[in-house]
């Protein structure tokens, strides 16, 4: 147990030497992505509210709605982890060779280095409501408590798994398919969608929202983020964590039957 | 070591027809292929052997190592390679095995070498002190220490090269799997490695399987050698051996005195079952069948003024060449 731990441990540093080597990237990343999505959120809300002379959008201020749009994309982001496409990849360019010849699991090391990603975003959001805070202050809207953070850390532990686990089974459908981009885009959109990275699930009619806490998306955006800015009551935070849990286990059964099955048709490019 | 009975192994293959019309057709039907890349392969090799698996392109080189290194798994018949099924892919097993494919890269791009390495440190748990003294001596034989905090990507082939040997070697594996080791490497690099590997062998005494289209590597490293044709084994035994069974012709060279020549009848004294391969006034080489050597001999020596007259083998590897082609 603690030689695979001090495995997990070297893949995950390894991981973070290599994304740390390439610094324009790791710059532009941070601070572009945070400009463009809270930009279009500043123009576009900012339109709506002064249109409307409305102060609050369902339960949102714009100050309130603006630190939404800050939180959803790094949340977001420190849930994905790493960029999609490296598993399909590796089977695709059959570079998996290697993992099958090394004596390591290929999924326990891909979620390594994908956790390598979650906690480099993870400092990135950090770093970013720091400066949010020094520079225009929390909005009294939202009501911050240990306990939520605390809920929305798990919450947030629960989704990272469970996002790698689900993008992990469909990428593997590249065992077949060879290229599987088009359904991970798929996949990626309807998390921005249907998890509230572009509009707040609170603005959905409410049939959607209820069914939507059924889905997976909701718990890789909307939940977290809800949850650290003390919106979701405590009834939600259990019904949350359970249905992450069911997904979580659903995923892994998945993930376990197309990897054992798809293995099966890997020939490592080249006959 | 290594033991493999009546392995078969067969891949689909997606057919397409060229161009745009076959694309768009593809989309709605494809057609498959059923092709056999293994036809009741049958091979053992012992420790401390290198074996030189030799075929033409798609023989099914790859395709058998891969199944051996447990990559791949077999259609049927039966494998053990350390008394391990290699398509359970134990972790037992994985860590007494290596395979290095020189067309393809298996460190880390983006990491320098001596990253790649503390992660396989890891990976084969291999103690700090062992690491340390097998490192330093695996790099310094190579003559690539000082590049060893370089990026992987910055490297020249052949010292990426080095570093993927020194990656399948710092665990000390039981088995060996090169495949094409020395392709695309200059005439040095191609040396350092084959030295390096036969310094391996004698070292550690592992049992090794070696894919190669350069004859110099079989050459120089394989005592016995298998070839493949078709997915089938045509021949298994000592390399030297192989002229003997295989040979068809020998080759007559004459060391000619210019001065004293007036014709060259090449076709003449060859005959019309001989190739001649080169005729000049200094020198007349002539490819004849076996059975016909002393023969053509005789009449070089009766017509020409030689000064030196020598019969030879034909060249092993255009023999194992014609073996491959099934001549």
């Amino acid at each position: 147990m603690r030689e695979r731990i001090r495995f997990l441990f070297s893949v995950f540093t390894m991981e973070l030497r290599r994304i740390l080597s390439y610094r324009v990237d790791f710059w532009i990343q941070f601070l572009g992505s945070i400009a463009a999505q809270l930009g279009v959120a500043y123009f576009l809300w900012r339109a709506i509210f002064d249109q409307r002379d409305i102060e609050r959008i369902g339960e949102f201020s714009f100050p309130g709605l603006m630190l939404y749009y800050l939180l959803a994309p790094l949340i977001g982001r420190t849930i994905r982890g790493a960029e999609m496409g490296s598993i399909s990849e590796e089977i695709y360019e059959g570079t998996l060779t290697r993992y099958l010849i090394y004596p390591v699991s290929f999924f326990r090391y891909k979620f390594a280095s994908h956790l390598a990603y979650t906690s480099l975003f993870l400092a990135q959001a950090g770093a970013a409501m720091l400066l949010f805070g020094i520079f225009f202050g929390f909005p009294d809207d939202f009501v911050f408590s240990p306990t939520s953070l605390f809920v929305a850390i798990v919450s947030c532990v629960l989704a990272t798994y469970l996002y790698f686990a689900l993008i992990a089974s469909i990428e593997s459908v590249a065992f077949w398919a060879d290229n599987v981009w088009s359904l991970v885009v798929i996949v990626r959109f309807a998390t921005g969608l249907f998890g509230g990275a572009m509009i707040p699930l609170s603005l959905f009619p409410s049939w959607a929202q209820e069914l939507l806490v059924f889905m997976p998306f909701a718990y890789f955006i909307s939940f977290p983020v809800r949850t650290v800015l003390g919106l979701n009551a405590p009834e939600a935070w259990i019904r949350g964590l359970l249905v992450l849990i069911g997904w979580s286990c659903a995923a892994t059964l998945v993930l376990g039957v197309v990897w054992n099955r798809g293995k099966y048709r890997y020939t490592g490019v080249g006959i | 070591m290594i033991q493999a009975q009546n392995v078969s192994k067969t891949f689909k293959v997606h057919l397409k027809a060229p161009g745009l019309k076959g694309s768009l057709k593809a989309l709605f039907r494809r057609s498959w292929q059923t092709k056999q890349a293994l036809k009741e392969i049958s091979l053992s090799v012992k420790a401390g052997e290198i074996v030189g698996l030799l075929g033409a392109n798609g023989a099914g080189k790859t395709t058998l190592v891969k199944i051996l290194a447990g990559i791949l798994y077999p259609n049927s018949g039966h494998v053990r390679v350390l008394d391990h099924d290699p398509w359970q892919r134990k972790d037992e097993f994985r860590r007494q095995i290596s395979l290095i494919m020189g067309q393809k890269q298996q460190l880390w791009w983006d990491l320098p070498a001596a990253d790649c390495f503390l992660l396989l440190r890891e990976i084969y748990r291999i103690p700090p002190t062992a690491y340390q003294r097998d490192l330093e001596y695996l790099a310094e034989t190579l003559g690539v220490t000082n590049l060893l905090t370089t990026q992987i990507r910055r490297l020249s082939l052949g010292e990426r090269m080095k570093m993927e040997l020194i990656a399948a070697l710092l665990h000390q594996p039981r088995i060996v799997f090169l495949d094409e080791p020395t392709i695309g490497l200059d005439i040095t690099a191609q040396r350092a490695i084959r030295s390096f590997i036969l310094q391996y062998r004698q070292t550690h005494n592992p049992a090794m399987i070696l894919t190669s289209h350069y004859m110099e590597d079989i050459r120089n490293l394989c005592k016995r050698i298998v070839i493949l044709r078709k997915g089938e084994v045509v021949y298994d035994g000592l390399l030297s051996h192989v002229i003997d069974e295989f040979a068809t012709a020998k080759i007559v060279s004459a060391r000619l005195d210019p001065d004293r020549i007036t014709e060259v009848a090449s076709l003449e004294i060859s005959g019309k079952r001989g190739e001649v391969l080169e005729s000049t006034p200094e020198l007349f080489r002539v490819k004849v069948p076996k059975d016909r050597a002393m023969e053509c001999s005789r009449g070089i020596l009766e017509r020409l003024p030689v000064v030196d007259l020598n019969i030879e083998d034909e060249d092993v590897g255009s023999i194992i060449e014609a073996i491959q082609r099934a001549e």
